[in-house]
């Protein structure tokens, strides 16, 4: 948790049209770090995270990775997108392959690998978001859960050391949701750095170690749940809502009662209501 | 909408299961262009024949019906067929019939008959050979006969992206049809409701360009460039695929031994019927 993964430095970026869409950006991410970055639709999180494996060149400012300035030489960049691998939001953008297969086995292709590699990359990537039994099959016919495991199946082969996901569970059920966290998790045991974006307070709340408050190209604010959750005025800035379980908490402090609005998960928070009772 | 749907009905019933469908991809393309070709060359009736009965005995072992399948050459037919049904009287020899200024000759009946034979004989194999392989196996199958890597990354994205096209369109209609929208609608003026049918069009392109872009930002993102070559699973040929291949080429070859030696015989199968 010590080293610093993936940094920028006063990332600006502004369209060719003049809109401002990234504001002196600063941020680190460290080694190892499960990180959510949230904000409202527009706020310039697609537009950060297509800076991550240099797929923009930011106008002013610059992206580090393990302490190294990106430079946007073929090369670098081809080490860099090994290196940071990014899921898009619609698996439709990202699974052009005619089958399943062929489609995951497209990075690793492109890294220049043997075929038997290739092949058993393949197979290890399928296997560890529970797709091998539909390796055969047209992406088209899937479902968009499975559709979106394939897309993260197709990163995992290329063996990245951060994983950029964004919106990695807009649109899916919610076991389609845990599905995809327990991925997330499984890969950030063996020490994978884990960003993704998302609104969905829920999913965050249950995932990231650390949050980014992203709002009109600027970051707002950054720091654990705790801190990002319990301050209701930072979300409405931000046209985010607070979870359920602050919103209670809140709701119990203005009504004269004595409690903790930096509990976040379910315990803590039926643990302050048994306190308030006891009292 | 009918052509569309069929199109998806098409590749359905291409990943069906049956002798014929397990065959490797390239074995059945070889063959679909082996036949086309002889058949195509062949001066006389015989062989485009034995071709065609060898065709009607492999729809049923590919478990297709012979009414869906002539249905479709059926619907090919009309774009060569414009062609032949001119011969009979543009081409100089006895006359057979004649009415004014028209007039059918031997020569010119006999060469739209070799022509109607030739025509019948791709189309019933193009048509096999598209309800037995779903698309994606033939352009598979050209990569792995040595397609140049550009034309079939071309080929492999334009197959796979059909579909979420014809995805995109039809749900375009439908939320246009739950609006009431009817192209043959009398409760708006013509000039609105082809307008509508305009933009639909036009959105499509603006959504064909924009989904390129992102798929192309995310094939840059995993690396891809110019140099980069395309995963091809290895695929060995199985025992069926060489009985397949192998009884066409001994078919073709015993088919033209038999005419050889047989001409005179035959009597108007083994005429040549060419102009040329």
């Amino acid at each position: 948790m010590s080293e610093v993964h993936l940094s920028t430095k006063n990332l600006s970026y502004t369209y060719p049209d003049g809109t401002h869409a990234l504001k002196n950006i600063n941020m680190e991410i460290y080694k190892g770090q499960k990180v959510a970055i949230m904000g409202p639709n527009g706020a310039g999180k697609s537009t950060l995270f297509s800076h991550f494996n240099g797929l923009t060149e930011p106008t002013s400012g610059h992206i580090e990775i393990d302490g190294k300035a990106i430079k946007y030489d073929r090369e670098t960049l081809l080490e860099v997108r090994q290196k940071v691998g990014i899921v898009f939001q619609d698996p439709n953008d990202q699974l052009f392959a005619p089958t399943v297969k062929e489609d995951v086995a497209f990075g690793p292709m492109n890294l220049g690998l043997e075929y038997e590699e290739v092949e058993r990359r393949v197979d290890e990537a399928l296997t560890m978001v529970g797709m091998e039994q539909y390796k055969d099959k047209t992406p088209h016919h899937l479902s968009g859960g499975q559709q979106k495991r394939v897309a993260i199946a197709g990163i995992i082969a290329m063996r990245p050391e951060i994983m950029i996901l964004d919106e990695p569970t807009a649109g899916l059920d919610p076991e389609g949701v845990e599905k995809v966290l327990n991925i997330l998790d499984n890969l950030n045991n063996e020490g994978m750095s884990i960003v993704i974006s998302s609104h969905d307070i829920e999913m965050v709340n249950e995932f990231a170690e650390k949050i980014f408050v992203l709002n009109e190209g600027e970051i707002l604010e950054s720091g654990d749940k705790h801190e990002i959750f319990s301050n209701k005025e930072l979300l409405k800035k931000a046209h985010l809502k607070a979870p359920i379980t602050t919103e209670i908490l809140y709701n119990l402090k203005e009504r004269g009662y004595n409690v903790d609005t930096t509990k976040i998960s379910i315990d803590e928070v039926i643990e302050e209501i048994i306190k308030i009772k006891k009292d | 909408m009918a052509d569309i749907t069929k199109a998806l009905n098409l590749d359905e019933l291409a990943s069906k299961e049956s002798p014929i469908h397990n065959l490797d991809g390239r074995i059945k393309l070889i063959s679909a262009i082996l036949i086309i070709v002889v058949a195509a060359f062949s001066n006389n009736l015989f062989i485009p024949i034995t071709l065609e009965i060898f065709l009607l005995i492999v729809i049923p072992l590919a478990r297709l019906s012979y009414v869906d399948s002539f249905k479709r050459i059926a619907m090919l037919l009309p774009f060569g067929g414009a062609i032949i049904i001119f011969q009979p009287f543009i081409h100089p020899g006895n006359v057979l019939w004649s009415y004014s200024w028209l007039t059918i000759t031997d020569v010119g009946l006999n060469w739209s008959i070799l022509l109607l034979v030739r025509m019948i004989v791709s189309l019933t194999s193009i048509v096999i050979l598209s309800s037995t392989s779903p698309m994606q196996q033939i352009v598979a199958s050209l990569r792995r006969l040595k397609m140049p890597k550009d034309l079939a990354m071309i080929l492999s994205i334009m197959v796979r992206f059909l579909f979420v096209f014809i995805d995109e369109l039809a749900a375009i209609r439908k939320s246009q049809k739950s609006r009431n929208f009817h192209i043959h609608s009398k409760l708006t003026p013509y000039k609105w409701r082809v307008k509508q049918v305009g933009y639909s069009i036009a959105m499509m392109f603006v959504k064909s360009y924009e989904q390129g872009e992102r798929v192309y930002k995310s094939m840059i993102s995993r690396g891809y460039s110019d140099k980069s070559d395309l995963y091809n699973e290895k695929k060995s040929l199985e025992r069926n695929d060489y009985i397949y291949i192998t009884t066409i080429i001994i078919i073709i070859i015993v088919a033209e031994i038999i005419l050889i030696k047989y001409t005179n015989q035959i009597g108007y199968l083994g005429e040549n019927l060419s102009i040329n």
